[in-house]
């Protein structure tokens, strides 16, 4: 006997331990490849004897009653088997299963809004699913955002900030609201969480990065997630829906199952590096500081920056290795148990990380000085830590309560990045006569290490229970109530000291967000005749959110204080207290017939009422329409090569509701220069205001051929946003600033969304699967009321982004070259259009392959195109004269404005006019006159186009290669897999900047102003069973 | 039986729907009162008068601050660096467009409508209105505002309005004023009634009026200063910092410090070469003396000539003041051709501040020269510098503004959003 016999048998063995002689049934699922298969239900039907099988693909069914029976084996995205067995009274039986891919899943549930959920095959609209064995191929992707990147079409993400816990922003099917946001809801088990972004970012800048609650959920904790894009399918989420709606369902224990315990321990390091594949020959950053020096490496490290005139300006703060840039540590644990007895089942799992940043500033300018203390402790870092529990117990067979919480503690120190004075990547960037942080005109970016720090403390209880009641076999119904707890405690420190704090300073911001969720929906099943059915629900659901930010400014210390409080100081300011409470309350009604289990036709209404509705606003109903049609259930299919087609339609409405105070004409408290207060202008008001109303036409198809090995999920949509609240503008002379939200506009976004899969190899030897994804998103501002409406960064108001009839929403416009490559001085179009800020088309490319079911490897690249974003890096460098690609237009500027330009280069920049420049022009002339206005920053001459460029890119977003260990290599293990990651290892991209992702915030269009690039990330990982 | 469970079922959701529908359309459910919130019907309570009066007072503040270092650069008066678009500045660049400046525009036409807005509210709300100090002090700020505008604004835009000679601010401020003036003389406020006469004697002379102006002038105490008060106890009325941080706005380099740039080496008796003005008072200082940087500066620390007439957040900036007064009189004397009566008046001026006496200039071309220094110094960093540029160049007697911006075009966010400014766009 082999020992991959006898190990089973032995394990078998050892785990009926407890219970031999009596019968039992034993054995092994695996996949058509002969991989094991986890999670695969196991049971006799009708006995309520089962169990899941484990990671190694064993089950064991004790106490199974002699005699013939009918055992089933099933699991999510696999086609159900099931085997006629005999059991002799007092022998144990061994049965295998094979599973096959059931790539479409028609009869799978999902959610849909209303209790429950329906099978796969009722819904008329694309639903997209990763389950935890597609969310397990992304070891190097830990997080739930970055597992979502580019792996679901239609959804785009963008980050503020590569560092561990800046969680991303998620949209889906582009922005359908102007100033409302677009953020889908989030439902954790049912339970609606904050997952917006919290600005818990200091005043004054040296902090880019944003906090989202999302950061908490860890892609080790999910089972499956759905992702529910557009109008047509949130319908019955009511108003603020119309972004979009993520379900996350986290892992749950199964009765009768042994306990398992599983572990994931995983290390690496994050490290910094220009993201651009070519360092040395068209590189942009590389020695852009070192003009007219070869030997300048990389764009953050310590070696002395040269401008165009021969400037030096070294960081006199470098450590004394001559490079911030340090390999960050990486480590992640997680430890997860499930299992159940009876009635009661139970996952529980906790978890602990610790991410660094790859800058170091331990040896802070040791190399040029002893006069500077070395940085103590890192200089950022994300320490994250959480339990998580699922717990269930059926009462009775109809009724089932289950009780899902969760504790996250977080950590963060964040390495200061962005526009801020104060920002670690402005110092050594800028490098000239307008370097932030200076000592003697001289960068020194490793004081804001040594003397300041910016660190959040995160808290959140996500806690939901649910109550499921099956009374009869045609009607059921069930209450969720959830409760969503959100803490921040952020405080940015500047010590006693501080190069541009020395009396030091403290901001403090506590932010908190308490969301409660109430949920009631029922459903009737009835049968009209034979070959129509039936299915009517109804439900009731109420949100409410709280959110409250208070900031606390105390400076001016007396001495060093290690720790200050909030009247340590002689000044103590209290500079933000702003709260809110938002309440949505609404109902649903829906109908849906089917006609012989391959026609349905679904019908609804959401009527919803909003704290944040006008006075003059009553109550807002949102339709829905659905059908979706099971051709391949027909007669006529040829089944036999191309087993599941599902067209679909649907049509439907969300809304998004305004702000809290945007119904109301208000003023706002201030406190004159005497101490007495008094009021302000707030906002202007509007009492007819009411929601958003986006309606969506969405047509597509599902199909899986040839045995699953070919899978496409096809769909075009169109959804038009009503009543569009765009902000407008009132004069200033008329007193109110704050734009005034109007329901007054119309926007569009229609596009299409592929998803490909081909198993091109499925043998015992080979499993080879590639996958495509493909969003193409069309977005137009059909009626602004005839406002034109600025819309994101808007420092640098000479090209920005805009929403205008027309155009995409939002646009970028600003001051094109129209003469760019004459060499001739540049003709400005000074509202000139570049193009969409979003990616017009992204494509996602991922391959998994399995050979001898033992090691795997896949990998995911993302293409994005279409997508204009500032680069104010770029800008910022050509104020400094050192912006490479503009060195030679330097020259030619050097020797044109004369010898006094040579020796004082920025005064003579400033306030001699061209027309008085003295020196050799020859140069000058040919230099083509878009160089000329991108290099040059004299408001006369031109306005440079600041620097919006296209950002298409491609990048490698992860590689993983898995071994899964021979069974019994590691003692007393089930199994064990052994994982290399990496992430972000390539780039392809003609982006100038820092990082064709690189951004300030998280919205469109983006702005790299001396942004933090992605990281480079390299982990190993193990995970074991047992 | 199975009929009869499903009816009652049937009865029971739909009765859930209506119980629903019902739920979602009550009041109580989403009444929501948040915190912060100030309903605009509140104001028209009369006990609210002095809150609408302060908040007239904070938004004017508002107005003047980023003003008071942005437009010495403007004017070519100071260095100032640190800012984004100092570039812009210190050439003398403004258009429409640069955000600051949008910001600037708008918090100026703000603090005129919180004003103007708030002198009808009043009207309306007092019944002692004709006597009552806060509706005298409303004007006050209803008149300043205007002259704020009036004095840097390219064009008059009020409420909405098209666009109108700048001129129009300072005809629309002498009614302001002579409103609070007389208001104050009912309600015995003295205070008032002097702000409100300084006020006007400006705008008066703005207007050409300089009789008038003079005559107002003179009933303004020559110790007399109305200020626009600021505090660091509060976020939003504390002093810009870039006002007086030396990072900023530094005396190098220009008529009252014409020093050398940061890297020439000073001597050690380099303070016994000027002769300091207490009006515009200065300082030097080192940042950071550490004997690395020693081989580069002097003392080895960073060597800056930060302004000091405001050196904290709770420094108030003048708005009128005797001083001023003096110097508006002499500048009527200067233009009647009377040397004697300007120097008089100037000495005046010079003697509040504890300075010696000027002697009589021998031409009025000196003369011009003369006063010029000590219009400019009186209102240093009170923002009035730009328009005494700029009105001085209109008239042939200046050209520090040849070639840079005269006055402050129209905010874009003006332009984009006020159908009558459609000339503009």
């Amino acid at each position: 006997m082999s020992h991959r016999r006898v190990i089973p048998f032995v394990a078998a063995l050892l785990l009926a331990a407890p219970s031999l002689g009596a019968q039992q049934v034993t054995g092994r699922v695996l996949s058509q490849t002969g991989e094991p298969l986890a999670a695969v239900q196991v049971f006799i039907a009708g006995s309520g004897i089962g169990a899941l099988t484990q990671q190694n693909g064993r089950y064991l069914l004790l106490n199974v009653p002699a005699g013939t029976h009918t055992l089933s084996a099933q699991r999510i995205g696999f086609q159900g088997v099931t085997a006629e067995i005999t059991v002799v009274a007092g022998e144990t039986l061994v049965q295998d299963f094979t599973l096959s891919e059931e790539a479409l899943g028609l009869d799978e549930i999902i959610v849909t809004g209303t209790a429950g959920g329906a099978r796969q095959r009722e819904v008329g609209t694309a639903v997209s699913r990763l389950d935890a064995r597609e969310l397990g191929q992304m070891r190097a992707a830990p997080s739930l955002s970055q597992a979502l990147q580019g792996q679901v079409a239609g959804l785009m993400m963008t980050q503020s900030s590569p560092q561990a816990g800046a969680a991303p922003h998620i949209a889906l099917r582009g922005r359908n609201s102007v100033n409302q946001g677009d953020s889908p809801l989030v439902y954790v088990d049912g339970v609606r969480m904050y997952a917006r972004r919290a600005d818990t970012r200091p005043s004054g800048g040296g902090i880019d990065a944003q906090y989202n609650p999302l950061a908490h959920i860890k892609a080790e904790d999910i089972e499956r997630i759905e992702v529910v894009r557009g109008p047509a399918a949130t319908t019955l989420y009511g108003t603020e829906a119309s972004g979009g709606v993520i379900q996350i369902f986290t892992r749950r224990g199964s009765a009768d199952l042994p306990t398992q315990w599983s572990a994931t321990g995983s290390a690496g390091f994050h490290t910094l590096t220009w993201p651009g594949p070519d360092r040395t020959g068209n590189s942009r950053f590389d020695g852009a500081y070192t003009f007219g020096n070869p030997d300048g490496l990389g764009w953050f490290n310590c070696v002395d920056r040269v401008t165009s005139i021969g400037q030096v300006y070294g960081d006199i703060t470098c450590p004394a290795d001559g490079d911030w840039v340090k390999p960050a540590l990486i480590q992640r644990y997680n430890l997860q148990v499930s299992g159940g007895s009876g009635g009661f089942t139970y996952a529980i799992s906790g978890r602990y990380g610790d991410e660094g940043v790859p800058l170091d500033g331990s040896g802070i300018g040791q190399g040029r000085s002893s006069q500077f203390q070395p940085l103590e402790g890192r200089v950022g870092y994300n320490k994250d830590g959480g339990v998580r529990g699922a717990f269930t117990i059926d009462f009775a067979p109809t009724l089932r309560a289950e009780w899902t919480s969760s504790l996250s503690l977080n950590t963060q120190k964040w390495a200061p990045s962005g526009a801020g004075s104060r920002s670690v990547f402005n110092a050594p960037m800028q490098r000239g006569f307008r370097g932030a942080v200076q000592v003697d005109g001289q960068p020194a970016a490793g004081l804001h290490f040594s003397q300041g720090e910016h660190i959040d403390k995160r808290r959140q209880v996500l806690t939901g229970f649910v109550m499921s009641h099956i009374p009869t076999s045609y009607f059921d119904h069930r209450l969720s109530v959830g409760y969503d707890l959100n803490v921040v405690n952020a405080e940015h420190f500047h010590k006693v000291g501080h190069v541009m704090r020395p009396t030091g300073q403290l901001n403090q911001i506590d932010f908190e967000a308490r969301t409660t969720t109430f949920d009631y929906g029922a459903n009737l099943r009835t049968s009209l005749g034979e070959d129509i059915s039936s299915t009517t629900s109804a439900g009731f659901q109420a949100y409410r959110e709280f959110t409250r930010r208070t900031n606390y400014r105390v400076e001016d210390f007396p001495g060093p204080v290690a720790k200050p409080t909030l009247v340590a100081g002689a000044v103590q300011t209290i500079r933000a207290d702003e709260s809110l409470e938002v309440i949505n309350a609404g109902g649903y009604v829906q109908q849906v017939f089917g006609y012989k289990d391959y026609f349905f036709l679904t019908a609804g209404l959401r009527v919803d009422g909003n704290s944040a509705f006008g006075s003059g606003f009553g109550l807002q109903a949102y339709p829905k329409l659905s059908a979706s049609y099971v051709l391949s259930d027909m007669a006529f299919w040829p089944s036999d090569w191309f087993e599941s087609f599902k067209l679909r339609f649907a049509m439907g409405d969300a809304g998004k509701a305004p702000g809290a105070f945007d119904a109301v004409r208000s003023w706002s408290s201030i406190v004159s220069g005497d101490g007495e207060g008094g009021f302000t202008p707030g906002a202007l008001g509007d009492p007819d205001l009411g929601p958003e109303r986006s309606r969506e036409y969405e047509v597509g198809f599902d199909a899986s051929l040839y045995g699953g090995r070919i899978t496409a999920e096809v769909t075009a949509y169109r959804q038009t946003t009503y009543d569009a609240l765009i902000p407008r503008q009132g004069a200033p002379s008329l007193g109110f600033l704050t734009p005034q939200s109007s329901n007054i506009g119309t926007l569009q976004n229609q596009g299409g969304e592929v998803t490909l899969n081909v198993g091109l190899l499925r043998n015992r030897l080979i499993d080879w699967d590639v996958g495509v994804t493909l969003s193409l998103l069309e977005s137009e501002a059909l009626d602004t009321g005839g406002e034109q409406i600025p819309y994101g960064f808007s420092r640098f108001s000479g090209t920005r982004g805009w929403i205008r009839e027309g155009y995409p929403v939002p646009a970028v416009f600003g001051m094109v070259v129209t003469n760019a490559a004459e060499l001739a001085a540049p003709i400005i179009e000074t509202d000139g259009y570049f193009g969409a800020s979003y990616p017009t088309n992204s494509w996602g490319f991922r391959t998994n392959m399995t050979v001898l079911n033992n090691l795997t490897f896949n990998a995911f690249g993302e293409w994005q195109r279409g997508a204009f974003s500032q680069c104010q890096t770029c800008q910022r460098m050509v104020l400094n004269q050192t912006f490479s690609p503009c060195f030679p237009a330097l020259h030619a500027q050097q020797q044109y404005r004369g010898e006094d330009a040579a020796t004082n280069p920025s005064s003579s920049f400033w306030t001699v006019p061209m027309s008085e420049w003295t020196g050799d022009p020859s140069a000058w002339n040919q230099i083509p006159a878009g160089i000329r206005a991108m290099c040059s920053a004299r408001p006369e001459d031109q306005r440079p186009p600041r620097y919006y460029e296209k950002n298409d890119f491609f990048r490698l977003r992860s590689v993983n290669l898995s071994y899964r260990l021979p069974d019994g290599l590691v003692p007393g293990t089930n199994a064990a897999t052994l994982t290399l990651s990496g992430a972000n290892l390539l780039t392809f991209t003609e982006y100038w900047g820092n990082d064709p992702e690189a951004r300030i915030n998280s919205e469109f269009p983006g702005n790299d102003y001396h942004s933090m690039p992605a990281f480079k990330t390299y982990t190993a990982s193990l995970n074991i069973t047992f | 039986m199975k009929t009869y469970e499903k009816t009652r079922m049937r009865v029971a959701v739909a009765g859930l729907v209506v119980a629903v529908f019902g739920a979602s359309g009550c009041g109580d459910l989403l009444e929501v009162t948040n915190a912060g919130l100030i309903e605009d019907e509140s104001l028209n309570d009369p006990t609210f008068a002095p809150a609408i009066v302060a908040g007239m007072s904070a938004d004017f503040s508002r107005a003047l601050n980023p003003g008071i270092a942005q437009f010495v650069s403007v004017s070519a008066f100071e260095i100032r660096s640190g800012l984004s678009d100092q570039g812009e500045h210190v050439i003398g660049y403004l258009d429409h467009d640069t955000s600051d400046r949008q910001t600037t525009w708008d918090s100026w036409q703000r603090a005129r409508w919180v004003a103007s807005a708030g002198v009808e509210r009043l009207k309306e709300s007092l019944s002692n209105y004709g006597s009552n100090s806060h509706a005298a002090s409303a004007n006050l700020y209803a008149g300043f505002t205007n002259r704020l505008l009036g004095e840097n604004a390219c064009h008059a835009v009020i409420d909405g309005g098209s666009a109108q000679p700048r001129e129009t601010h300072f005809t629309v401020g002498e009614a302001y004023f002579t409103e609070a003036a007389q208001i104050a003389q009912a309600a015995g406020n003295d205070d008032i009634y002097h702000a409100a006469l300084g006020g006007r004697a400006s705008v008066r002379a703005w207007q050409g009026n300089w009789s008038g102006a003079v005559a107002d002038a003179s009933m303004v105490p020559p110790g007399y200063m109305f200020v626009a008060p600021y505090s660091s106890a509060g976020v939003q009325l504390r002093m810009w910092e870039e006002q007086f941080n030396s990072r900023y706005l530094t005396m190098m380099g220009s008529m009252w410090a014409p020093m050398e740039p940061l890297s020439t080496e000073l001597p050690d008796n380099w303070e016994e070469d000027f002769v300091f003005d207490p009006r515009t008072p200065w300082s030097m200082t080192w940042f950071d003396p550490n004997p690395l940087f020693a081989p580069r500066t002097r003392g080895g620390g960073w060597r800056a000539w930060p302004q000091i007439k405001y050196t904290t957040r709770d420094d108030d900036v003048p708005v009128t003041h005797g001083a001023e007064m003096l110097v508006l009189r002499a500048e009527a004397a200067l233009r009647q051709g009377d040397l004697a009566g300007m120097t008089t008046l100037l000495n005046e001026s010079r003697a509040l501040y504890d300075m010696d006496p000027l002697p009589q200039p021998a031409s009025e071309a000196e003369a011009w020269e003369v006063f010029k220094f000590e219009r400019v110094a009186t209102v240093w960093l009170e923002h009035r510098g730009f328009w005494d540029r700029a009105r001085w160049y209109a008239e042939g007697r200046d050209n520090l503004l040849e070639g840079r911006a005269k006055c402050f075009p129209i905010g874009r966010r003006e332009i984009d959003s006020n159908p009558n400014l459609a000339d503009f766009r």
